[in-house]
């Protein structure tokens, strides 16, 4: 077991209980801690793409921020014009990019079937968000932003949709698992981090279980990987200096958030904040997914 | 008090039926394990009369523990706490026993013990001192400090010493076993908390309505998968461990 797996299944049970307290303060604390740990592990993840891409650190890539700055250009048009194809988009390319790092350690065959694991993994994943707390997002479009209309139909439908979802994921497990010869134990990992991953997000409010996902389980491994990638390619042997590579662009989107929040909150348009996020939120994950998806291509990054 | 009554199972009290099964389900395997002892090799047998022991005396527990239920129909605290006081240490001994082959030091034993009844302590104060009614705050602290004896022996297993033991011991068996054995703490022991927050008070109890009686229950049925589980595990590893070593003597 991963030290990233092992703190996300000791995080679930000792929240387990904080939670149960119903205490206001300590809802707000792990609210807090959570928020933390998005824009520190979670926004650092993906802080280095330059480097993962194949820049050298210290040497001018212009050519890569050129298109990276142009795809974000692109997908924050389709958000202006067609949000709901845009959305939809951002769940379809988060949800394969999130199955691909699930899996990152295993090198299935055929290709085409475990792209098909990949989407179907963090489908399920993000579907389960839904639909245990479809009630919850509801009551947020009310108080902030309409979100787009599309997010209304998948939560009413999220059963239909979750139930498919996982039984492609299972069935395609169970085929993958067959043909590449995976070892029980594998499975059984892979079986039980779903199901711990469905009860969390059964049991905990919505930000809550999808911050630990993302950060223990998403981020951290990444965060990991990307460290070894640079200690094997780019010299950088030790952690100090690898935080180093990952902290102007960390610092700079948290600095970015934060003005955006306090803009917003200047012109008295806190109802906007959601909304604003979530594009921009989007507008990162697509190129980061690109770039994630050469990266994972790398041999390193199996076991 | 009429013997008979005793022993009247309710149709409607799974509760009861699970003390029945477990008490039987214990005292067979007990027997399973001490007969099945003279069968392996020399250096097993304590492993599998740990083994024998761990049943045995949750087989004796469970004796009292389903009379006391039928009884009085009240969780019986006390028994439970005292028959996990004496086998969950000795399932840390298993662990030590099986990882001692590839250089495990009796420190990791310590350690591994020290934890188990750390988690046993606080989970006792967490049941046994509840104030009448059930108290939130209660039940999460104890729970809280609890879990982190848990914690530990999870990191231990999967992670820790124990891991990087079996790892290294280059034995595929041994690496198997400690592997399942890490499987039953990381799953099995999770049924217990379950039980624990079913307590007046606790989450599922005041959240989802799930009546204190459950707690027997999830113990029940967790007790009956780990010690007997656990037993077995060390059961499969000395039985192929027998046999491979017969093979080579024969060959040799």
């Amino acid at each position: 077991m991963k030290s990233n797996v092992f703190i996300y299944i000791a995080s679930n049970f000792l929240l387990l209980f904080l939670l149960s307290l119903q205490s206001e303060l300590m809802d707000q604390i792990i609210n807090a801690v959570c928020a933390l740990g998005i824009l520190t592990l979670g926004i650092a993840h993906g802080a280095i793409d330059n480097i993962l891409y194949g820049a050298k650190p210290g040497k001018s890539n212009s050519g890569f921020i050129f298109r990276y700055v142009l795809i974000i250009a692109m997908i924050a048009i389709i958000w202006l014009l067609l949000p709901n194809l845009a959305f939809l988009l951002f769940l379809v390319v988060s949800a394969y990019h999130f199955g691909q790092s699930q899996f990152t350690e295993y090198q299935f065959k055929p290709k085409m079937l475990s792209k098909v694991l990949f989407l179907s993994w963090g489908s399920t994943i993000i579907l389960l968000l839904l639909h245990f707390n479809g009630q919850e997002s509801l009551t947020l479009q009310e108080t902030y932003f309409n979100f787009p209309p599309i997010l209304d139909h998948l939560i009413e439908h999220s059963t239909i949709y979750l139930i498919s979802s996982a039984s492609i994921y299972m069935t395609t497990l169970l085929v993958i698992s067959y043909l590449n010869k995976l070892s029980v134990h594998s499975f059984f990992k892979e079986a039980y981090i779903l199901l711990l991953i469905m009860v969390s997000i059964f049991l905990f409010p919505a930000f809550i279980a999808f911050s630990l996902f993302f950060v223990w389980l998403h981020s951290c491994k990444t965060i990991m990987q990307e460290f070894e990638y640079c200690k094997e390619h780019l010299q950088i042997k030790t952690l100090k200096k690898f935080i180093r590579l990952f902290l102007p662009l960390t610092i700079a989107s948290i600095l970015g958030t934060v003005l955006i929040v306090f803009v917003a909150f200047k012109f008295g348009q806190t109802h906007l904040i959601p909304y604003i996020l979530l594009i921009l939120i989007s507008c990162v994950t697509i190129p980061h997914s690109f770039v994630m998806d050469k990266f994972y291509s790398l041999p390193f990054t199996k076991d | 008090m009429n013997v008979l009554d005793i022993l009247t199972i309710p149709k409607n009290d799974p509760v009861a039926f699970t003390f029945f099964i477990g008490y039987m389900a214990m005292l067979a395997a007990s027997i399973f394990f001490f007969f099945e002892r003279s069968r392996v090799d020399d250096k097993w047998k304590l492993s599998l009369l740990i083994s024998g022991l761990i049943t045995f005396i949750a087989a004796f527990h469970y004796y009292y523990m389903r009379d006391y239920y039928l009884a009085t129909g009240e969780n019986p605290t006390a028994l439970r706490y005292i028959d996990w006081t004496l086998t969950v240490p000795l399932m840390c001994v298993e662990f030590y026993l099986l990882t001692k082959v590839a250089g495990a030091k009796k420190s990791l034993m310590w350690k591994l013990i020290l934890a188990s009844v750390w988690m046993l302590v606080f989970g006792y104060i967490g049941e046994a001192f509840n104030p009448e009614g059930g108290s939130t705050s209660h039940s999460v602290i104890y729970g809280v400090l609890s879990t982190l004896g848990y914690i530990y022996i999870l990191y231990t297993a999967w992670i820790g010493e124990v891991a990087q033991l079996a790892k290294n011991s280059n034995n595929p068996a041994i690496q198997k076993s400690v592997r399942i054995l890490a499987w039953f703490i990381l799953v099995g022991w999770a049924i217990y908390p379950i039980g624990y927050m079913c307590m007046d008070g606790g989450w599922l109890n005041t959240t989802l309505g799930w009546e204190s009686s459950n707690v027997d229950l999830f113990y029940n049925i967790a007790d009956a998968i780990n010690k007997i589980g656990f037993g077995l595990v060390v059961y499969g590893l000395a039985t192929s461990e027998t046999i491979k070593s017969k093979k080579s003597l024969k060959t040799a």
